[in-house]
This record gives C-alpha cells, sequence and structure tokens, in this order.
C-alpha cells in the first residue's frame, strides 16, 4: 500500500506526527476500503503534500513513517523526512484531485480526501502526471516547443516567407499549425511601445497582422463551427482598436474599421458559444468603450432613430458584459481561477460605463450656490439607477480584487505594495468607486432628508478619495505611478466642495494646469467668497481658455462671464459673450447671466 | 523534466515530450564518429594505419581492394538462405552493415517507455548477444538526445553485454570505447562486463546483477537456431536478473517468418504468468493476460541513408540503399504495466470483432496499429488494425482503414505512422472487400494518433 496524505502546514512537519480525524479523516474511511487494512509494515511509500498556495512551487516530502494506527476514530503514525522530491506540492495536488474525480473519491462539495490509499500504478501515475502522447504534425511538435518559449520569432522563421503558406503548402488544410502560427504573426504584429512612430519598424509588425489575419482567416475557412478561430481574428481586430486609440500608440490603421471587424467576428464567436467569458467580455468593452463613442463623434443628426439606434448598441454591449460576469458566476470555484481577470475586468468595464452615464448637474448647483441663482437641478430615476448599478459593478470589482468587504480597512502602504496583483489598479478602482459615493452623497444630500445617509455616504466617499489620492501622491513619489493623476485631485476637491470645505479643495488644486481642474479650483475661489477670488479667478480662467485641449472651455466661459458681471466689466463681458457658443450658454441660467 | 526520487525515471514535464518528439520529426542520422569508429576497427583489425586526420572520403578509398571485396562478398551473403549463421568470417561484414541498420531499432522500445516515464535516468543495461554492440550504441545515442536537451541533469549508462563471439566483444568494447568520447559531459557511459558465453542450461545467472534493461536484438532468429530453441527458456530465467521495475526489450528482423518466431515465444512466454508484455500488442479493451495470436506486424525506423551504406549501395549491394528499416519488437516487463491503458469510454467505439456487422454503416473505432502500407502511386495509406478482440490469421479477416496522405495532412499528421501506435477514428464507414473488412474515412472523419 501506499499513502499521499496532506500535512495540512509546517508545523506538523516540525511535530513528526501525523493526526487525522473526525469529517477530516471521514473521506479517507469512506473512499478506501483497504483504510481498516492500513499497518505499518504494510506502508511501502508515503508522500506528504501541502495544500496551501504558498507551498505551491515546493516539493512534496517523502516520509518514512512508523507507528501507524488507523481505525475508526483517527489515522496517525510518527514520520521522519526522508527526502524532498522534484514533483511540486502543485503538481501532486492537482494530480490527486484528476485521479479522485475518476474514482469518484471527492465528497458532495468536490471536496478531496486528506488521505489517500493507492496501489503502485496509481501512486506512481499521481507522482508522474500523464503527458500528452497525441501525435501531431512534423511541425506542431517545434512549434509547440517554440510557444512554451514565448519565442514567436522562431516559429514565423520556420514558414518565412509567410506568403508561401497559401494554396498548396503542407499547412495550408492543417488548421491547427495555421493557427499556431497566425498567433505567432499576432504576437509580432504588436508595435513596441518605443518605435510606435518608426515607420520601417510599423511597417514590419503590419505585415505580421496581415499575415495573422489571412491566416485566422483559413482557420476559419476550414472549421467554421469551431469558436476558437472566430474568437482568435475577432481578438487580433480587437487589439488593432486597443493599439491605434493608446495615446501615444500608433496610427497607421482606421480604428472605425476595425471596431466594425472585431464586433462582427465576437458576435459570430459568440453564436457558437454563448458563454465565452473572454469574448463577452470583449465584445462589452469594445461597444462602451469604443464604438458608442465612436457614434456620438461621428457625423450624423440627432434624431429618434439615432437614439434608437445607440439605445440598441448599447444594450448590446450591456448584455455582453453582464453575460461575461454571469457565466463567472456560474463556475466552479476552481474554474473561477481562470476567468479572474476577465471578470473583474467586466465588472470595471460595466461599472466605469454606468459611473459615466448620469447627468448630475453638480457643477450647475455649484454655480447656482456662489451666484445666489434660484435655478434648481433635477434628477431622473435612470440617473439614480446608473449610480446604482455603476456602486453594484465597482464594488463587486473591489471584492474581487481585495478579496475584501471592508472598505474601512483600506491601508494605502498595503494596497501601494500589492498594486501589482491587482488586474485594475487600485488607485482607478478605489477612485471610481469614491466617485460613485461622491454622486450618492449628492444626491442624498440634495433630494432627500435621510442625515444618516448623507453621513454615511460622505464618510466612505472621503475615505475612497483620500486612500486613491494618497496611492497617486505615493506612488508618483516613489516612481511606481507615473501617470498624471490630477483627475483623482479634481474628484477629491470637489468632494471637500460639496462638503462646504473649500480651503481643503483649494488646496488640493492651487499647483494643477489642466483646464477642467481650473474649473473646479474657480468655483472653490467663489464659494469661499474672499476679497480676491474675482482676481484670482480669472487669472486661471484666462489660462484655461487659452488652452486648447481644454473640453471644459465652456464652462470657464460662463464662469469669467459671470466674474466680469459681477465686476461690472461690460467691455470685456460683451466682448468674451461675443465668442460664447451654445455650450457655455447652458450654463448661463445658474449663474444668473444672460 | 524532473527525476522521481522514489524510482529514479525521468519524469516529462508539460513540453519534454514535446521536445524529444522534435527529434522524430526528422529520419535517424547516424552520427560521422560511429561511421569513423567502424572504420577504424577495420583498418586495425586488417593491419592498415588509421590516419585520424583523413576525411571520410579518403578513409573509405584507404580500406584495400582485398578487404572490401570480402566485406561486399559477405554482406550479399552472410544472411542469403534459413541457413545457421556462422559468425566467424564475417564479423567485419557484419560491423560494416548490419551495425548501422540495427542502432535505431531500439529508440522504438525506448520511446514507448520514456512516453510513459517509466525511463532511468541511471541505466543499468544487459545486452544478450551483443554482436558489435548495435543496441547499447543505440542507447547512449538516445540518452546523449536527452542529455543534450537537460543540461542540469546528469545521466548514466553501465553496460553489460553476453556474447558467444569473442571477436564481437573486440569490436563492442572498440565502438563504445570509440564513441564514448564524443558523449556530452553530463552522459557518463560504462561498458563494465563482457561477459563471453553462450546462453546455454549452464548458464549462471545467479552471477548477474539486476537490470534496469535487458535487451536482445537479432538474438532469435530463424538463422541463431539454438536460441530459437532455447528463446522461451532463455526469456523464462530473465525476470530472475530485471528489477521489478525493469523491461526487456526484444528486437528481430522485419520478415514474417522471424516475426511469427518471435510471438510464438511471446505467446509461450506470457501464459506463464512472469513477464507481461507492455508494447506494443497491449490491449485495447481489456489488459491481455495471454496470446493466442501470431499476426505479422512489421514496425519500422526511417533514416538517412549513411554514408558506409550509401557507399555499398554504390557497389551493387541493393538493399544498402533502403530509406527504411523494418523490424519487430517486444517490450516485456514484470510490473503487468503496458503502453496504453484500457480504453474506459467503450460505449462510444465498435469493437472490430463486431465490424462485419456494421457493413454501410458510421461507427467510431478504437486500434493498435499492427502494420502499415504505403501505396505510392495511389498516394494513400492502409492501415491495419488490432484491437485484440479478433485474430487476423487469414489474409481476408485483414481489417485496414485507407485513407489518403492528404487526409492525415489536414489534420496535422504530417510525421510516419508506424505499427505499434494507437489510432481513434470516428465517423469511418465499414465496407467489405474481398480481403476483410475496410473503413472508409471522408470529410466528415476525424482521426486521432497516439505515439
Amino acid at each position: 500500500m501506499y499513502l499521499y496524505v496532506n500535512l495540512f502546514n509546517e508545523k506538523v512537519l516540525d511535530r513528526k506526527k501525523y493526526y487525522l480525524s473526525g469529517d477530516l479523516l471521514a473521506p479517507t474511511i469512506n473512499s478506501f476500503e483497504k483504510f481498516k487494512d492500513l499497518e505499518t509494515s504494510k506502508i511501502k511509500g508515503c508522500i506528504g503534500f501541502m495544500m496551501a498556495k504558498e507551498h505551491s512551487n515546493k516539493g512534496v516530502y517523502l516520509l518514512e513513517i512508523d507507528n501507524l494506527v488507523a481505525n475508526e476514530k483517527e489515522l496517525s503514525f510518527e514520520f521522519s523526512i526522508q527526502d524532498i522530491m522534484q514533483q511540486t506540492n502543485e503538481q501532486i495536488r492537482k494530480n490527486l484531485y484528476r485521479v479522485a474525480a475518476i474514482k469518484d473519491w471527492l465528497d458532495d462539495k468536490k471536496y478531496s480526501p486528506n488521505a489517500y490509499i493507492l496501489d503502485k500504478s496509481t501512486f506512481d501515475l499521481v507522482r508522474k502526471g500523464q503527458i500528452n502522447k497525441t501525435k501531431q504534425s512534423s511541425y506542431t511538435s517545434q512549434i509547440q516547443e517554440y510557444k512554451s518559449n514565448y519565442n514567436w520569432k522562431s516559429i514565423v522563421e520556420l514558414f518565412e516567407p509567410i506568403d508561401s503558406i497559401g494554396e498548396g503548402h503542407e499547412l495550408w488544410n492543417n488548421v491547427n499549425d495555421l493557427y499556431e502560427i497566425g498567433f505567432a504573426c499576432s504576437k509580432l504584429g504588436e508595435p513596441k511601445n518605443e518605435k510606435a512612430k518608426d515607420r520601417t519598424h510599423l511597417k514590419e509588425v503590419a505585415q505580421y497582422r496581415g499575415h495573422s489575419i489571412r491566416l485566422y482567416k483559413r482557420c476559419i475557412e476550414l472549421e467554421p463551427l469551431d469558436y476558437r478561430y472566430l474568437s482568435a481574428l475577432a481578438y487580433r481586430y480587437y487589439l488593432n482598436v486597443m493599439e491605434l486609440s493608446k495615446p501615444k500608440g500608433r496610427n497607421d490603421g482606421n480604428r472605425d474599421q476595425e471596431i466594425e471587424s472585431a464586433i462582427m467576428y465576437f458576435e459570430k464567436a459568440i453564436a457558437l458559444n454563448r458563454k465565452s467569458i473572454k469574448n463577452n467580455y470583449r465584445l462589452g468593452k469594445l461597444i462602451l468603450e469604443y464604438k458608442i463613442k465612436q457614434m456620438k463623434y461621428k457625423s450624423h443628426t440627432w434624431n429618434p432613430e439615432f437614439f434608437h439606434e445607440l439605445e440598441q448598441v448599447e444594450k448590446c454591449g450591456i448584455r455582453s458584459i453582464v453575460n461575461a460576469i454571469t457565466e463567472f458566476d456560474n463556475l466552479h470555484e476552481e474554474q473561477q481561477k481562470t476567468y479572474k481577470n476577465e471578470y473583474i475586468k467586466s465588472c470595471y468595464c460595466l461599472g466605469s460605463y454606468y459611473l459615466q452615464k448620469p447627468d448630475l448637474y453638480i457643477n450647475e448647483h455649484l454655480m447656482a450656490k456662489f451666484s445666489g441663482t434660484d435655478y434648481k437641478p433635477s434628477i431622473t430615476q435612470r440617473d439614480i439607477e446608473d449610480v446604482s448599478n455603476a456602486r453594484k459593478y465597482l464594488e463587486l470589482c473591489f471584492v474581487a480584487e481585495s478579496g475584501n468587504e471592508l472598505i474601512e480597512s483600506l491601508e494605502v502602504e498595503y494596497l501601494l505594495s500589492n498594486q501589482n496583483r491587482w488586474t485594475i489598479s487600485p488607485m482607478d478602482v478605489l477612485y471610481k468607486l469614491g466617485v460613485v459615493y461622491m454622486y450618492m452623497y449628492y444626491i442624498k444630500r440634495n433630494f432627500s432628508k435621510d442625515i444618516e445617509a448623507i453621513n454615511q455616504y460622505k464618510a466612505i466617499a472621503l475615505k475612497l478619495m483620500n486612500t486613491s489620492y494618497q496611492i497617486a501622491f505615493e506612488g508618483s513619489k516613489r516612481k511606481t505611478i507615473r501617470r498624471n493623476t490630477w483627475f483623482i485631485n479634481d474628484k477629491y476637491a470637489l468632494l471637500h466642495i460639496l462638503d462646504d470645505n473649500y480651503s481643503e479643495a483649494i488646496n488640493l488644486l492651487k499647483n494643477a494646469r489642466d483646464g477642467y481642474i481650473m474649473n473646479t479650483l474657480c468655483i472653490a475661489f467663489l464659494l469661499e467668497g474672499k476679497d480676491n477670488a474675482y482676481d484670482k479667478c480669472l487669472e486661471k480662467l484666462k489660462t484655461a481658455v487659452e488652452n486648447k485641449y481644454n473640453l471644459a472651455k465652456p464652462i470657464s466661459i460662463a464662469i469669467m462671464l459671470y466674474i466680469y458681471k459681477k465686476q461690472g466689466d461690460k467691455l470685456n463681458y460683451n466682448k468674451l459673450l461675443g465668442s460664447a457658443d451654445k455650450s457655455s450658454r447652458k450654463y448661463f441660467e445658474c449663474l444668473g447671466v444672460s | 523534466m524532473i527525476v522521481d526520487k522514489i524510482d529514479g525515471c525521468l519524469v516529462l514535464q508539460e513540453f519534454d515530450l514535446v521536445s524529444t518528439l522534435s527529434e522524430f520529426k526528422y529520419n535517424r542520422t547516424t552520427p560521422e564518429y560511429i561511421e569513423r569508429s567502424i572504420l577504424k576497427y577495420i583498418y586495425l583489425k586488417n593491419h592498415i594505419t588509421f590516419n585520424a586526420e583523413y576525411g571520410f572520403e579518403e578513409l573509405l578509398f584507404g580500406i584495400s581492394d582485398e578487404v572490401l571485396s570480402k566485406i561486399i562478398s559477405d554482406v550479399k551473403t552472410m544472411f542469403f538462405s534459413s541457413e545457421r549463421i556462422n559468425y566467424n568470417s564475417f564479423h567485419d561484414a557484419y560491423l560494416f552493415y548490419y551495425l548501422e541498420a540495427n542502432i535505431f531499432k531500439v529508440w522504438k522500445p525506448l520511446l514507448d517507455l520514456h512516453i510513459n516515464n517509466l525511463l532511468k535516468k541511471d541505466l543499468i543495461i544487459l545486452d544478450i548477444g551483443a554482436g558489435p554492440g548495435s543496441v547499447p550504441l543505440g542507447i547512449v545515442e538516445f540518452y546523449k538526445l536527452l542529455a543534450v536537451k537537460n543540461p542540469g541533469l546528469q545521466f548514466s549508462i553501465i553496460i553489460d553485454i553476453i556474447e558467444a563471439e569473442e571477436t564481437f566483444i573486440d569490436i563492442a568494447n572498440h565502438m563504445i570505447s570509440e564513441t564514448a568520447r564524443f558523449n556530452t559531459s553530463n552522459l557518463g557511459v560504462k561498458l563494465r562486463n563482457k561477459v563471453h558465453q553462450v546462453l546455454d542450461e549452464k548458464f549462471e545467472y545467479n552471477s548477474m546483477d539486476t537490470y534496469d534493461l535487458i535487451t536482445m536484438s537479432n538474438f532469435m532468429t530463424i538463422n541463431e537456431r539454438d536460441n530459437i530453441k532455447r528463446g522461451t527458456a532463455i526469456l523464462s530465467q530473465l525476470p530472475r536478473i530485471l528489477k521489478e521495475d525493469g523491461s526487456i526489450i526484444i528486437i528481430e528482423p522485419g520478415d514474417s517468418v522471424n516475426g511469427q518466431l518471435m510471438k510464438t515465444i511471446r505467446n509461450e512466454i506470457t501464459d506463464s504468468g512472469d513477464l507481461n508484455v507492455y508494447s506494443p500488442c497491449s490491449g485495447v479493451w481489456e489488459k491481455k493476460e495471454s496470446y493466442k495470436c501470431n499476426c505479422y506486424s512489421p514496425t519500422r525506423t526511417y533514416w538517412n541513408v549513411p554514408r558506409l551504406h550509401k557507399f555499398l549501395f554504390k557497389k551493387g549491394i541493393r538493399k544498402a540503399g533502403r530509406e527504411q528499416l523494418p523490424f519487430q519488437y517486444v517490450v516485456y516487463r514484470r510490473d503487468g504495466l503496458t503502453k496504453y491503458n484500457e480504453v474506459v469510454n467503450q460505449q462510444y467505439y465498435v469493437k472490430l470483432k463486431d465490424l462485419r456487422q456494421c457493413f454501410g454503416k458510421s461507427i467510431n473505432v478504437k486500434a493498435n496499429v499492427r502494420s502499415v502500407i504505403e501505396r505510392k502511386n495511389s498516394h494513400q495509406l492502409a492501415i491495419l488494425l488490432c484491437d485484440g478482440s479478433c485474430t487476423f490469421d487469414k489474409q481476408e479477416s485483414e481489417i485496414k482503414a485507407v485513407m489518403n496522405k492528404d487526409f492525415l495532412t489536414a489534420v496535422g499528421i504530417t510525421c510516419h505512422v508506424i505499427a505499434g501506435e494507437r489510432l481513434t477514428l470516428k465517423n469511418v464507414i465499414v465496407k467489405s472487400t474481398k480481403y476483410g473488412v475496410e473503413l472508409e474515412v471522408s470529410n466528415d472523419s476525424k482521426i486521432d494518433i497516439e505515439y
């Protein structure tokens, strides 16, 4: 008889005594008839393994055992460690689980026994595993070898020139190898970051992308009912969209066309396999983050047909992401590990989409507050639903990332040191969740009298925003975060403004240079109401208006007009009014400007 | 690749098999140092000065006409009849031609063991009837491949040989020591014991070590009369000197007479119960305890015709131009292990014995490849099958799957299909022919072949 035993933890190793009883022993007694025959002298081999993740890559223990007791109440023995095997705990764990599943040794909850009593061949099989013996093409083994080393260039070099893979080529009907070559070409088709403007480089990688698409299309011709090839092709187009959308990325393609192609092939792939989490997520992301923007900014007539079409597209995007999340929830815990990244990204994508939807008129509300007009912002049920959905999905994202449902226990240092383990940076997740709670605080404060909820939402929003801000601040200082994080200061300051804490807001924004942040800073100045507020504002706003990249220019202009009016500066007022378009004019009512 | 500390076997990790098999993409090629070592022996034996600085062609043309004529004549006549062979005057010819022809045959049974993690990192082998040392050289070459692919592991091979011909012991000694200089630094090879003795009733098995691998190549051929007579008796003694997890590899020529002799011995030995057949004839549906069949099932090794054979071919020896070498083999073990496990989901397949009830129907089959016939003109392959459920003693009882090579290419199989591999065919149509049953593949058919 041969044993595999779960050692649970290192304390057992120190004690050199193994003991199993009660519920931990029951599956072993139920699964192995030979349990009652166990004796020290009959044990020809015993291996101890650890279940905990931190031991995954460590070797299992070859044990020599003595004084074995096996009865209905316990399994116990003393042991010494003979050797540490090269087989890892993870390998043994997985092989045991596989054998247990085949032999029906798993319990109702699909848990495997803690001690296994095996014959020699099964003992060996668990230790050594079983390799796939399927015969493949003469190229397949070579391709797989290169693939295991991520050596895409060598795969492609096996077939150079790739153009030669066409009608009459040995591999032209071999869907498996064609797919692998297509995949390698796709990898080589990704432009290098530092060479996004190097025409020679861009031309070279574009050729690889072309080959990849051609080979994937051939795979689809050969296996039209296999969703994998449609997925691969769709993903190539999806990557093209990402590459063309990346700041400072390549611009040698037509993004609109790539979006259309990606969506078309994702839809075909999903029609063949509705449960694909990756495809559903990617399709949803494409629609919600790219297709909808493309529709809005492309020249069109804002008529009911357009709104109807936009609504249908949006529904399709949301449905895809919801499908990805639902399919993930339907998976077994072990399978979920494979798709956790897609799940997190799905939640983040959908939460972020809902977050940018509601029109809460916060700026208008604040403008009315400092200008003293009786403008009353309204809110719709749809806005509340959007905020509620944003909260739902971003909280799911946070819980999946942190494994923690308690926002109170956020620790900046811990989050900073673990940020690489998060799929989405903790700074971004907490920031968006902070914005959600800020909106909830704003809605409750202005449209309800539920003081408890108002205070609760404000406290959570402050906690989230502060943590996000601290991560950004410390990360920038330590150079672990290198991107612009002023957007966090802006919303954190806005939260302070809503909380009537103007000095904190001014402190956060005083060194900002972006136009939209100047607007927030000026709102804080004006609400604070100090003597020199108008001058300070005009100085900042003039810079903001001159900035051609400032998308929030209409607000800047509107506030300037308000200040000129208050100062009685008719000349500048009239001059600026002449240049104000309708996007500025919509703020006139709340500012009392006409 | 890792080493199992319990039994010392090499355990393949995810891409190790792929890495090993990438070598099988190409035909086997005899390293030049083996051929130079052959020539060196011929030179020294015939008192010709051997100059290691010479190029290969120069060495070939340095052999005197007299010596060369005898070699050519001997290669032509050596196994011409079924007469009992006497090697007395044939050593040079056997070394010149047959050593190379036999080196790579052992790779197939070694691969059979390797894919199931049964090859030891440190190997102690006994080669019975070693001749000029073809099998040990073949094993060393296989391990060299593993050593190159796994520079972090230290491999070792200890070789004992038993040989009745003293001259062959000298040759084997020469070949193994000469070629050992070309081993990689992480492969140690030692020729330990050279037993000059006939393996008869008087042989003292107790004086031998126990072995991981015992090999016999061309030991029980029709030309080795006494060995055939004693075949079962010799084989039945070997478990005494075979380790509990060791293997015995028997390799015989690829003709039907020798194949039948080998299988007759196999059938007798498995009845005795001390040894089980590991490969190539493992049961598909259940473990085969005993064997009654005696079909002809040659396998092949494909190689690049080596320089010495090309030279002989030019001198008029036609068989020296062959690009494939047919042979037959059996791997025995003591522990009941077989190359393939019994099929669990049997309900999805029709057993070969039941095919005659399925004419015209589309079915799935799983079987071992018994033999492969290449029809070069029609670009077709006829793969003869066996699943252990029936025998193939009569010609009209054949069961074969016929397919165009394009069909295999389309699913990625461009390597040779050879006997001893396991085939799964889905959606094939059963047809009756005058030779037996034919399985016809179509565009809907699926095929999987396991090494």
